[in-house]
């Protein structure tokens, strides 16, 4: 569903340097079906996730060293995938 | 530029614990807009974590830590029927034993807002199918080169089009396919140009949404559509170059996103403007020289001898046809049949 027919949404005035009110307008041209406001939406939505998630990269680092050195479980992943994990 | 990625459940362990190459896969994930994933990935990533449990490597606690923490990445799970069907088409034409990978590829190409890199760290994987598919990247390896090529022309018939051909397809709709194969085995270029003529007596009385009809409905090749989107991504401009009806032409264009096409005309009243084989070279030499290209950074993708001057013409060439030419044995790649991200990866991703 197009992001910006929901109910709930805070209307608010963005100012955009001219350049990159292009490439919104670019993004929106070329993909059919999405407005400008998904895209710029889209923008944000995706930087808020990033921020969050470099949080959570700091938390899993501080895990990990407690840890301590661990096997790779990439040949145990492909022989999940193989079907020959017993 | 930040974008998303896909991430293999290989480097979402090393995320989780601290495996060998876990600072790269913390170098993959630190800036990606969305981490995205096959719905079943959690399912591998817990399983490879209760095997740590079971060989002791990491206790209960720490392993509901790390089940925790893969709970709160965010991932992005897809699952959807158009997933399904392009994991068994990438399984079918990499020659996968099972679909599991094929789910991480397709996902890839899936992301939101386009295709995206794959990141896993299983060195098999990206051996098997990382030099012949663009999205694929093994974990500590370097990025590959996407090399010279900004302008790609393909095909339509044989190429973007697997089987039925757009005539067929159109005549099939109209009632016309036995009258139509018999033209599509014509070789002599005046029975060609009086078949076309016939041809656009059959559509004027058909009308236009008959035809409208069949070829929106054309069948695209494998890959087609996820294709185009990487090399739009890529900024890699796209063609279609087909002596076809350039109406069928234009419609395969607006559904993939071409940039330029072209094909025989057909006047609203009647009138036919020829494009044959040999002015497929020329065609696409201008269209080059306008974006100010050489032949060097111009590859093609075509599946006949209507396409060997083209083939011959570009820097680099692909041939999805069954048995190559002589004309071009040496000067193309041979991929009989390839899904078309397989023909991408011929293109841009070797020297």
């Amino acid at each position: 569903m197009p992001q910006n027919t929901a109910d709930d949404l805070q209307q608010v005035t963005l100012r955009l340097p001219a350049e990159l009110w292009a490439d919104v307008l670019a993004i929106a041209a070329s993909e059919p079906g999405r407005s400008r406001n998904d895209v710029i939406v889209d923008l944000i939505a995706a930087e808020v996730r990033r921020r969050r998630r470099a949080r959570v990269l700091e938390r899993l680092a501080a895990h990990r060293r407690d840890m301590g050195p661990q096997e790779d479980s990439t040949p145990f992943i492909r022989a999940l995938r193989d079907g020959r994990e017993a | 530029m930040s974008e998303p990625v896909c991430v293999d459940s290989s480097v979402l362990v090393k995320l989780l614990t601290g495996e060998p190459g876990s600072e790269a896969a913390v170098a993959v994930v630190t800036d990606a807009t969305d981490l995205v994933v096959p719905a079943f990935a959690w399912a591998e990533v817990g399983s490879a974590l209760r095997k740590k449990v079971r060989m002791g490597e990491i206790d209960a606690r720490q392993a509901q830590r790390a089940w925790d923490d893969l709970l709160s990445l965010d991932l992005r799970y897809l699952q959807r029927p158009a997933l399904m069907t392009r994991t068994w088409q990438l399984a079918e034409s990499f020659a996968l034993p099972t679909v599991y990978d094929a789910a991480f590829v397709a996902a890839a190409e899936q992301a939101p807002g386009g295709p995206c890199p794959f990141w896993t760290a299983d060195a098999s994987l990206a051996r098997a199918v990382g030099g012949r598919h663009p999205l694929i990247r093994g974990l500590g390896q370097p990025e590959p080169d996407l090399g010279p090529t900004r302008l790609v022309a393909f095909d339509l018939d044989g190429t973007l089009l697997r089987g039925e051909t757009a005539c067929e397809a159109i005549a099939r709709a109209i009632g016309r396919l036995d009258e139509m194969r018999a033209f599509e085995a014509l070789t002599d270029r005046g029975d060609i140009a009086a078949a076309r003529r016939e041809m656009a007596r059959w559509y004027g009385e058909a009308g236009q949404a008959a035809i409208g009809v069949a070829v929106d409905g054309l069948a695209l090749a494998p890959g087609a559509e996820v294709a185009f989107a990487w090399l739009r991504r890529c900024g890699v401009r796209t063609a279609i170059v087909s002596i076809t009806w350039d109406f069928a032409v234009a419609a395969v264009a607006r559904r993939l996103g071409a940039d330029d096409w072209v094909g025989t005309t057909l006047s609203p009243t009647g009138e036919v403007g020829d494009f044959w084989a040999e002015d497929k070279a020329r065609w696409l030499a201008a269209l080059a020289e306008g974006y100010g290209l050489g032949p060097d950074r111009v590859a093609a993708v075509g599946d006949s001898a209507g396409d060997l001057p083209m083939l011959r013409w570009a820097g680099r060439a692909v041939f999805v046809g069954g048995r190559l030419p002589p004309e071009v044995q040496g000067g193309a790649i041979h991929l009989p049949g390839a899904d078309l991200m397989a023909a991408v990866a011929a293109i841009c991703l070797t020297a």
